[in-house]
């Protein structure tokens, strides 16, 4: 089986204060993983670690692929449209014209929420912004999601439409890794690891 | 280039968008002058310019010579404030551009871009405000002059909002620079009467406000104070573009 993403032997540790310590795992292709724990036992530390946004004290990660980062807040250019910043982050990743319309149009429809299209970030809701923030982390069709409390501000029907898209795009081999501090549906990790006092095990 | 052209037309939005930096754009440089209009006397004042050479003083209207010193102060203000909501005011989203595949530099230099036309804008009205007034030979000199008070302070804005994570401190540092700085110490008025001038040489409106003084009242040369001006202006872009890629820099 292929492995998009590999973790190995990370440590990170904040003005002494160790935070990660020896953390590994592996998202298989096709897999849905999580990581569960507490606040504050590092969770968003190793999601950003992962996608290179900050970096460990040591170990390495390894990914195969491209990969599409939605963080926990969410990161947008507030005075720009949700259209305004679909074209900004398409131009970082070089995507033409056509292709990230289409891509933006399909997202917009599948998360319900074409009709801020025209909106300024900064004017929408915690639910809208939230869409927008996952709707930016698929937009270049990433080969691997990983996605930071991906569902906190969404409402029910939103939250079971995450899944659907989240089932979808585990069906056509994109392998995602979910962080959350609850894990209320338990049955569609593949595999779940929990976060605790700074090491990692896996509880499924 | 595509993707710089991208960002920089979304960063000319982000600026026209933002109602702090529209209403300190539209307003300040007509609200500064007026001020000086209703209070300041036209009684004849008497000022070194250090550009000059020791020897030589300048005879002006009071009025004349606040309507220049504060349009510095005005462009000075707008362009600090602009440059530092260009870097600070969506940095985690730069950041996550970044991450995206965004290059730095592509991405620093369209939001530089962007900080240089609106500097070119607001520069070219504010000296034609002045213009309008003082009747000045040096229309260009005058615009230059603003324009790299613009240029400096944009700078020094992008500075800050790259060092500083939040905003009060940074309006603070633009604040307390320009109001002392271009505000304060380098009003000629107050500049002929210091008994430290070398400490005023030393602080980035120097040059540039010596540019737009020496071409509003006099036919001398600008082009020593120019060049400096320039030099000073790419040491504190160099030293933002450092801070900036330090921050928005990925480990991917």
């Amino acid at each position: 089986m292929t492995v998009p993403l590999q973790v190995a032997e990370i440590s990170k540790s904040f003005a002494r204060k160790s935070v990660l310590t020896n953390i590994s795992l592996a998202v298989p292709g096709g897999s849905l993983v999580g990581i569960v724990g507490e606040n504050g036992v590092g969770k968003s530390t190793l999601l950003k670690i992962i996608v290179g946004a900050i970096r460990p004290d040591s170990g390495s990660v390894t990914r195969a692929g491209s990969a599409g980062y939605c963080p926990q807040e969410p990161e947008l250019f507030e005075e720009l449209t949700v259209l305004e910043n679909f074209m900004l982050y398409a131009a970082a990743h070089g995507l033409p014209r056509d292709v990230w319309k289409k891509r933006a149009d399909d997202l917009l429809g599948k998360l319900s929420f074409r009709q801020y299209e025209h909106s300024m970030v900064k004017t929408l809701s915690g639910g809208t912004r939230q869409k927008l923030n996952l709707a930016i982390a698929l937009l270049q069709d990433p080969d691997v999601l990983v996605l930071d409390e991906p569902y906190a501000a969404f409402d029910w029907q939103t939250y079971l439409k995450f899944w659907e898209l989240a089932e979808e795009l585990r069906g056509i081999g994109k392998s995602l890794l979910i962080v959350s501090h609850l894990v209320y549906d338990k049955q569609k990790f593949d595999q779940i690891y929990e976060l605790r006092s700074g090491s990692v095990e896996r509880t499924q | 280039m595509t993707r710089v052209l991208t960002a920089l037309k979304l960063a000319c939005l982000e600026i026209v968008r933002n109602r702090t930096a529209l209403l300190l754009i539209l307003v300040l440089p007509g609200l500064f002058e007026t001020l000086i209009y209703v209070t300041t006397p036209n009684r004849v004042v008497s000022f070194d310019l250090p550009s000059l050479g020791a020897e030589e003083s300048i005879d002006v209207s009071a009025r004349a010579e606040a309507f220049v010193f504060m349009a510095v102060v005005a462009v000075a203000f707008i362009a600090g404030f602009a440059g530092l909501t260009l870097m600070q005011g969506s940095i985690r989203a730069q950041k996550r551009l970044v991450l995206n595949g965004f290059p730095i530099y592509q991405l620093f230099l369209s939001r530089l871009l962007a900080l240089l036309l609106l500097i070119a804008l607001v520069s070219v009205y504010t000296g034609c405000i002045v213009e309008a007034i003082i009747h000045s030979d040096r229309f260009a000199g005058i615009v230059t002059g603003l324009a790299l008070t613009g240029a400096v302070y944009g700078a020094y804005g992008l500075l800050i909002g790259a060092l500083w994570k939040r905003s009060l401190e940074s309006v603070l540092s633009i604040v307390l620079l320009t109001n002392i700085d271009v505000g304060w110490l380098q009003n000629p008025i107050f500049y002929t009467e210091a008994t430290n001038r070398a400490v005023i040489h030393y602080l980035p409106g120097y040059f540039p406000s010596q540019v737009a003084m020496v071409s509003a009242f006099t036919e001398a040369s600008i082009a020593n104070a120019t060049l400096r001006a320039a030099l000073y202006f790419l040491v504190l872009l160099l030293t933002a573009g450092a801070f900036a890629y330090r921050k928005l820099r990925a480990f991917a």
